[in-house]
């Protein structure tokens, strides 16, 4: 294995694959700092108001250009360079004989505490100011406003963020995909992303260890960024994307080769992800992530807020079932209105259903919300609470499940602790879901991250296989449901191997369900348990997966 | 001095295009207009987006126009404006 290769996970906010060669986005000059000579009073305010003109002007052209969200956004940015109260203030400061540009600077930053405290939508407004701030200060140095890099052969782009304005020139047949360290899924990187559907994933840590001029490939659906990945693997991702693009029209019930039904759900998210998706093309919602409600955020978003979004969904899903998994704010996505203390540990610490010791309202107000959005709407809706680990933690969130007059609630299976007591939680809830991606990093004791233990990561290790089996004859001696949600549900010869072990149900990105229910639809559950019945004596990943490919039906075909 | 309350139609608040066009039909007034939110006195430059955005006016508050050189037609123009769903247009 190359060490210099590793994985790195984001927000998907726009699908698709892509791979290239990285290029950041220059930095932008600290132009608080700058040292220039400088006019002073009057000459300084006039300056000021020349270089703001400039700035309108240049915007004015760009939002020209432009169209829908980018353009409202871009007419909003004229309207901060013009800004009357901004003007104000730099005159006020250079009045105090405060230099221009650190002027313009403290301006800026004393709105940018004010819409941080505001938090939320207004939060997300501060990149938009602070590129106008430095934009002026550009003119006003004399520099080229900070923009792309210059490229005529395509490239993946990677920024801290980017602002409106540099995403306005963004050229989708030079830029073939967008990797941002901040943002959300209503950033404007996520925003013109979509516009422009260039493959994006925001919100990624330790992006700073990703270099210009390595190799990436990036999943926009899944959110996982493959880097220092070689052309062959990624060519062979690439085919194997395409191949679920070609195939996943396909509507209508699953189904295995005898006809017996198989429950095929779809994981959504993101406001895009539950916008795209197709009621028909799906038995329900399997994993609804609601994290994308707070994402970003300084405060909590109201009750009808909340309502809002969930309404969204159940509204599309009349008469299908749609599992809400309530908050999974955590290690790799800490959401600063919890206001959770740092740990040294965060992925063994206060995440998931474990927030409620500290901020129980938080997961109340979410019941709640999706209480009153599933009243007088057909879906059928469940609730999951994420990181459970005991039987009486199982029981907790069950009686508050109930206590909001939500029917059905069941918990993921991510910790080793609730594989083995899966007979007992099943009989304290209605259903229980495997978080693939949590169980092998728990189980193997692997952090997800680490690009030295990516060969610990591999599913076909068989103790994850196992963990899943004895849940999954849990379910079965409980009669209770028993689905997978993890990302690795979507390769297809996985997904029959879990299929084998006696789980009820699949949930997938909407991408990866045609692929599914065609190899599906090629065996038959009977069979498929025989077959990983044998398999899972084998410890060898690589035999055991080629031992599974070997004796399914088809699966090199799809 | 004249004064008028107005409830906020647009389903986002006073954000992004509703406080773009708001600032816009402000300006080309040509007139001194503040708002606040009510029960709120912080009056703010209703001219300025960076100001109107500092309000956090969410969907359903309700405001205060006021203005000492407007007209009333000037200030009910601006009331309609706020109560109407930006977002929409």
């Amino acid at each position: 294995m190359d060490t210099d290769s590793f994985l790195l996970n984001g927000v998907g906010v726009q699908a698709g694959v892509a791979y290239g060669v990285v290029r950041w986005m220059a930095p932008s000059v600290v132009f608080r700092d700058l040292v220039i000579d400088l006019p002073e009073m009057d000459e300084a305010k006039q300056l000021y108001d020349r270089s703001a003109n400039f700035v309108e002007s240049q915007l004015i052209k760009l939002a020209e250009k432009s169209v829908g969200e980018p353009k409202a956004i871009l007419e909003a940015q004229v309207q901060i360079a013009k800004d009357p109260a901004l003007r104000k203030k730099v005159f006020s400061y250079i009045d105090k004989q405060v230099p221009l540009l650190k002027a313009i600077f403290d301006s800026g930053e004393e709105f940018r505490v004010l819409f941080e405290r505001l938090g939320g939508i207004y939060a997300e407004r501060i990149s938009d100011l602070q590129d106008i701030i430095n934009r002026i200060s550009a003119a006003i140095a004399g520099l080229e406003s900070p923009g792309l890099p210059h490229s005529d052969t395509p490239y993946i782009l990677v920024a801290d963020d980017l602002a409106p304005a540099d995403t306005a020139t963004l050229d989708p047949k030079v830029v073939s995909g967008i990797l941002i360290a901040k943002g959300g899924p209503t950033c404007h990187a996520a925003i013109i992303a979509r516009s422009l559907e260039i493959p994006t994933v925001v919100a990624i840590a330790n992006l700073d260890k990703v270099r210009s001029g390595t190799s990436v490939l990036i999943d926009g659906d899944s959110g996982v960024v493959r880097v220092g990945i070689d052309g062959v693997l990624a060519g062979e991702v690439i085919a194997a994307s395409k191949v679920n693009t070609v195939s996943s029209i396909t509507v209508g019930p699953s189904k295995f080769r005898d006809g017996e039904p198989f429950s095929l759900l779809v994981n959504v998210g993101t406001k895009r992800e539950i916008e795209q998706v197709s009621a028909k093309a799906v038995d329900g919602v399997g994993l609804f992530r609601t994290e994308f409600l707070y994402l970003n955020r300084t405060s909590e978003p109201t009750l009808d807020e909340q309502v809002d979004y969930y309404s969204m969904l159940f509204d599309k899903f009349e008469g299908k079932s749609v599992t809400v998994r309530t908050i999974d704010a955590g290690a790799d996505k800490p959401l600063p209105f919890l206001g959770l203390e740092r740990e040294s540990n965060p992925a063994l610490g206060v995440r998931g259903f474990r927030v409620t010791k500290s901020r129980r309202e938080v997961i109340e107000r979410q019941l709640e919300a999706i209480s009153i959005a599933a009243k007088d709407r057909g879906a059928i809706v469940s609730v999951m609470a994420p990181m459970i680990s005991t039987v009486a933690e199982t029981e907790e969130f069950v009686s508050l499940a109930r206590s909001f007059g939500l029917a059905r609630a069941g918990v993921m299976v991510e910790v080793p602790a609730a594989v083995l007591c899966a007979d007992e939680i099943l009989s304290v809830c209605d259903f229980v879901s495997i978080g693939t991606n949590d169980l092998a990093q728990y189980l193997f004791a692997a952090d997800r991250e680490s690009p030295q233990l990516s060969s610990l990561h591999d599913p076909w290790n068989v103790a994850l296989l196992r963990a899943v089996e004895i849940v999954a004859a849990a379910g079965a001696r409980r009669g209770k449901a028993v689905s997978v949600c993890g990302e690795v549900a979507a390769d297809p010869l996985f997904s029959l191997a879990l299929i084998g072990l006696g789980v009820t149900s699949l949930s997938v990105g909407a991408a990866s369900v045609g692929k599914l229910r065609a190899i599906i639809s090629r065996n038959s559950r009977s069979e498929l348990s025989g077959i990983v019945r044998r398999a899972i004596a084998i410890t060898d990943p690589k035999l055991l997966n080629s031992f599974i490919s070997g004796e399914v039906v088809a699966a090199q075909s799809i | 001095m004249l004064m008028k309350t107005a409830t906020v139609g647009s389903r986002i608040g006073l954000h992004a295009r509703p406080a773009t066009l708001l600032a816009e039909r402000v300006q080309d007034k040509g007139v001194e207009i503040e708002i606040a939110k009510v029960g709120d006195d912080d009056f703010v430059d209703a001219s300025s987006i960076l100001m109107i955005l500092s309000l956090g006016v969410t969907h359903g508050d309700t405001v205060t126009i006021r203005s000492s050189d407007a007209t009333i037609e000037q200030i009910e123009e601006i009331a309609t404006l706020i109560e109407s769903d930006l977002d929409a247009e």
